[in-house]
């Protein structure tokens, strides 16, 4: 019977993941291979076999878990029960004994009940150099009709001279606790050794390894196993179908779509972990889409240095002699910097390029790899790729040329500099928060000017800037998560800022550069101020039909805000309490989702307000879902679209300033806020009498 | 309750009026290590030994649920595919309850409801007429105690029962609930409710398109009746107008943990 398990087991797993069988009885007999086996019985010592790293949180000190004794075991002794705090960032560490030497080796456990994220790791002293390498793990389909499951990780090199510690680290992920059962390290592959590296570009890494933070990493460690050769071409057949059916809206499915398919076809061929999971997670990067996204452990590799300044788009007005600009991509502009760890970063610099190539060009190629990816809908929108440009740079950069520019004497090096990431000193301290504001105006104490970090909290005031009798008053905020609530901490918010304005202030900036979305509500709630009520748009999403393109005319898209226009799904905009004599300017800057929806519900109605920013938002008129799978792999992913009033299918198509404004680089050396002051500006010439 | 027991009593009425079940797909091969056992010496058998697809059922390549499988479910994920509530006052937008391995139909991951516990599969429509089949794997035993219903985002679309084949499961314990529904024309929904007295498994829920010459609809269809859709509906609704939100409490913790930890350790 043994034999003819493993026969049908051949014809479905991945090779590699072969690992023990079982005996007539159902008894698990370890591979004859392994270098190491821990089944948790006699031999397991709960105290000398538990690894507990120096620098473990105190909370994470108490063991949980406990070794039981049962006939369920897979040899019927002994098993573990695993039920850590994964939510406190607690995990158990089982350690394993290696062999002297350099070589490579795949782990396999079997899991039952409960849910768990486990991976093999070596860690190094420091003084060997080596950095410490883990090997996720996923499963290979085998299971029992007891329950067990198998997971197996990819080959993971150890140099067994020089580890620490190898150790099996398990986080239990639900709040039953999760039962593991022998472990096997099994030789696997061949040894592999990380090297420095000077950008992602740099070839030194190979076909297998790839440069992030200056170091080779080794793909392979950072996905799951490759499925099989005889499901993996109808695994791609369902991710294909599954983008197909449910992804995107207009814009996306006919334009962006079909190179996420192309790509997803191109991995059939992948014969290793990294070229397939790595295509998968570039096909959503494909899909040029604000939500959409894939998370993996390669995106939580450690930085190594500080770049603590924010980059934004604007106008390099006192640069254009030294370097000109690009004739399609906006300059690069520090907004504001940290105050350690900037690397002479400074307001007003200018990044110039990286890697030889513009910074959003360079950014925009980074698709291959760079798991990370954030970037509009709309086509010419670059506001996200340039706010994460210090965490690109970091990661993936050989070299970057800023032209410093200074406040004192108002001009700019007549040349960049270029600096090389791998000389960067090293520091891994907290970094500033960039939200596209460079200065504050509602005065000390009153905004949270020390770190950018406006996050889930609202500021509001006269600003600085006006006069009493002008009574020009401020709000700032990026949070619309109304969360269905009326009265909740956003909606109240919102409408505790506009009854004072309604009371106090003749004109109002509504200042929302970083919107970072929320739920409709607060979009809704958002437009309270400006103008009556009116439904403006009706949301068909998620998709409501399979693979649908959306309307084809504005004539089709009429027909279906009709059509699909119901009280459940549409927006109304507007409140019969509008003030509409109050002056409004609305900024923007890097917005999306539900703040997509609060610019689109203020413009156009009124003179009274006007949109100010660099350019459009995202153009992320949809919702999204999110899944996971194992090995950390998770991704999220766009569905539907937005149909407004006059028939447009609104996903792609941000919506644009009334007045577009650049942050000018001289205002930024001045200590002005460009897109601030030209709203001032406006406001005062329409103030409310 | 008024609700499972209203459903009970309907589909006790559906004998076996099943129409066009949905071919089963298998998940994979399986196979046992087990011997006969029981004579001539032959060693107690304790496990079977079977192989998974670990994506799950992906024949059904054209599966209009998001997730029909549960092999996606999420961990902390605010929105997926599936919503449970522990009852059909519909309080809770949560992940439904996971249960991994053997007790799964198909795949590594499934759903485990307890007592009347509702899960509902979020999918899309199709021009064509839906082939629904979704498997249930009742503790008590009683097929006819698991209510499954098809509906849709509008309120002008009837929501229809989708009939178990048979009262009791097969051997191997699993009900199979499937039926042809007319085409939709709004996002479509599976409704599962566990009106037992015991756990209940589900998964492999698969809706696809029928194919050319299958559109002939089945007689009698039964309308769930609307005091029952409209809740459901507006739980749907709720859960998927467009949203960004903020992570919870316990995931802003999570993540605060992890990032300030060497996540390789």
């Amino acid at each position: 019977m043994l034999r003819v398990s493993v026969t049908l087991a051949l014809v479905l797993v991945t090779p590699q993941a072969l690992a023990g069988s079982f005996d007539e009885a159902g008894d698990y007999l370890p591979d004859p291979t392994a270098i190491a086996t821990v089944d948790f019985g006699s031999d397991f010592d709960p105290e000398e076999d538990r690894y507990v790293p120096a620098d473990l949180d105190p909370v994470c000190e108490p063991v949980s878990f406990q070794v039981v004794e049962g006939t369920d075991a897979l040899d019927r002794e002994h098993y573990l029960h695993v039920q850590t705090d994964a939510l406190a960032g607690c995990a158990e560490r089982f350690l394993v004994t290696v062999p002297p030497g350099k070589s490579s080796y795949r782990a396999t456990l079997w899991v039952r009940h409960g849910s768990v994220d486990a991976q093999l790791t070596v860690v190094y002293p420091e003084e060997s150099g080596l950095e410490t390498l883990a090997a996720k793990m996923g499963p290979t389909g085998r299971t029992t009709s007891d329950g067990w499951i198998e997971l197996a990780s990819n080959e993971l090199p150890v140099d067994g001279d020089l580890a620490d510690a190898v150790y099996l680290r398990v986080y239990d992920l639900d709040s039953v606790g999760s039962d593991i059962d022998t472990l096997e390290i099994i030789p696997a592959g061949s040894y592999w050794e990380a090297q420095s590296c000077a950008g992602v570009t740099d070839p030194v890494c190979g076909e297998a390894g790839i440069c992030v933070h200056n170091r080779c990493r080794l793909g392979r460690l950072y996905v799951p196993p490759l499925p099989g050769d005889d499901i993996k071409n109808d695994v791609v057949d369902a991710m294909q179908s599954l983008i197909q059916n449910f992804f995107g809206g207009r814009k996306t499915r006919l334009s962006d779509l079909p190179k996420a398919l192309d790509v997803l076809e191109s991995i059939r061929g992948a014969s290793d972990p990294w070229t397939f999971w790595n295509g998968w997670a570039r096909s959503f990067r494909l899909l040029h889409d604000w939500h959409t996204e894939v998370g993996g452990p390669i995106h939580g590799i450690e930085r190594r240095a500080r770049l603590n300044a924010c980059f934004f788009e604007g106008d390099a007005d006192l640069s254009q002699h030294a370097w000109p600009s690009h004739p399609q991509y906006k300059d690069v502009l520090v907004s504001h910097a940290g105050v350690e760890g900037t690397q002479g970063l400074a307001a007003g610099d200018r990044l110039v390029a990286v890697d030889g190539k513009h910074p959003i060009a360079w950014a925009l190629s980074l698709n291959t790899v760079n798991w990370d990816h954030w970037q509009a809908n709309d086509d010419g929108v670059y506001a996200e790729l340039t706010e994460r440009m210090r965490s690109l740079i970091l990661e993936f950069a050989t070299s970057y040329s800023v032209i410093h520019c200074h406040a004192a004497t108002l001009n700019c090096d007549p040349a960049p500099t270029t600096y090389k990431v791998a000389d960067l000193p090293s520091g891994t301290g907290n970094q500033v928060r960039c939200d596209n504001r460079p200065f504050y105006h509602l005065g000390p104490g009153l905004d949270p000017s020390a770190n950018h970090n406006v996050g889930f909290q609202f500021y509001r005031g006269p600003v600085i800037e006006a006069t009493p009798e002008e009574a020009i008053y401020a709000l700032v905020w990026d949070t619309l998560y109304g969360g269905g609530e009326p009265s909740g901490f956003v909606n109240q918010n919102l409408k505790d800022a506009f009854a004072d304005f309604k009371a106090n202030a003749r004109g109002v900036i509504l200042d929302h550069r970083a919107g970072s979305g929320g739920t409709l509500d607060g979009a809704e709630t958002a437009t309270e101020l400006v103008r009556p009520p009116q439904l403006v748009a009706v949301f068909m999403s998620p998709i409501p039909f399979a693979a649908f393109d959306g309307p084809a005319t504005l004539a089709e898209g009429v027909d279906l805000f009709q059509a699909f226009k119901t009280p459940y799904n549409t927006m109304t905009v507007g409140s019969t309490q509008y003030d509409p004599a109050m002056p409004v300017a609305v900024l923007i800057h890097r917005d999306g989702s539900a703040s997509d929806f609060f610019p689109f519900g203020v413009k156009g109605y009124s003179d009274k307000v006007k949109i100010f920013g660099p350019a459009p938002t995202a153009g992320a008129f949809s919702t999204y879902f999110q899944f996971r799978y194992w090995g950390g792999l998770s991704w999220r992913m766009a569905s539907g679209d937005t149909i407004s009033f006059d028939g447009r299918a609104l996903i792609g198509n941000g919506v644009a300033p009334d007045i577009v404004v650049l942050q000018k680089q001289s205002d930024l050396l001045a200590g002005k806020d460009t897109i601030h002051e030209a709203a001032l500006a406006w406001l005062r010439t329409e103030l409310k009498p | 309750m008024k609700y499972a027991l209203f459903l009970i009593a309907a589909l006790a009425a559906c004998g076996d009026e099943a129409i066009n079940p949905v071919a089963l797909t298998g998940s994979g091969g399986s196979t046992a290590a087990s011997g006969a056992g029981g004579s001539g010496g032959a060693p107690v058998v304790k496990r079977r030994v079977e192989q998974r697809n670990p994506f799950g059922n992906v024949a059904a390549i054209d599966n209009l649920l998001w997730d029909g499988d549960f092999e996606w479910r999420a961990t902390f994920a605010s929105q997926y595919g599936w919503y449970a509530s522990p009852s059909t006052q519909f309080y809770e937008l949560g992940l439904p309850p996971l249960e991994m391995g053997a007790r799964c139909r198909s795949g590594i991951k499934c759903a485990r409801l307890d007592p009347q516990w509702v899960i509902l599969g979020l999918g899309v429509a199709s021009q064509h007429s839906l082939n629904v089949s979704v498997w249930a794997k009742p503790e008590d035993g009683m097929c006819n105690a698991v209510f499954v219903i098809l509906l849709s985002q509008s309120n002008s679309e009837s929501a229809v029962e989708v009939p178990a084949e048979s009262d009791a499961p097969a051997a191997d314990g699993w009900c199979h609930f499937a039926l042809l529904v007319p085409a939709r024309d709004s996002a479509t929904y599976l409704f599962v409710q566990n009106g037992g007295s015991g756990q209940l498994i589900v998964d492999d829920a698969v809706i696809t398109p029928a194919v050319e010459g299958q559109d002939v609809l089945p007689a009698g269809l039964r309308i769930a009746p609307e005091s029952v859709a409209a809740p459901i509906r507006a739980w749907a609704r709720a859960a998927t107008r467009p949203r960004i939100e903020p992570p919870n409490e316990e995931r802003l913790r999570f993540e605060e943990r992890m990032r300030t930890r060497k996540w390789t350790r």
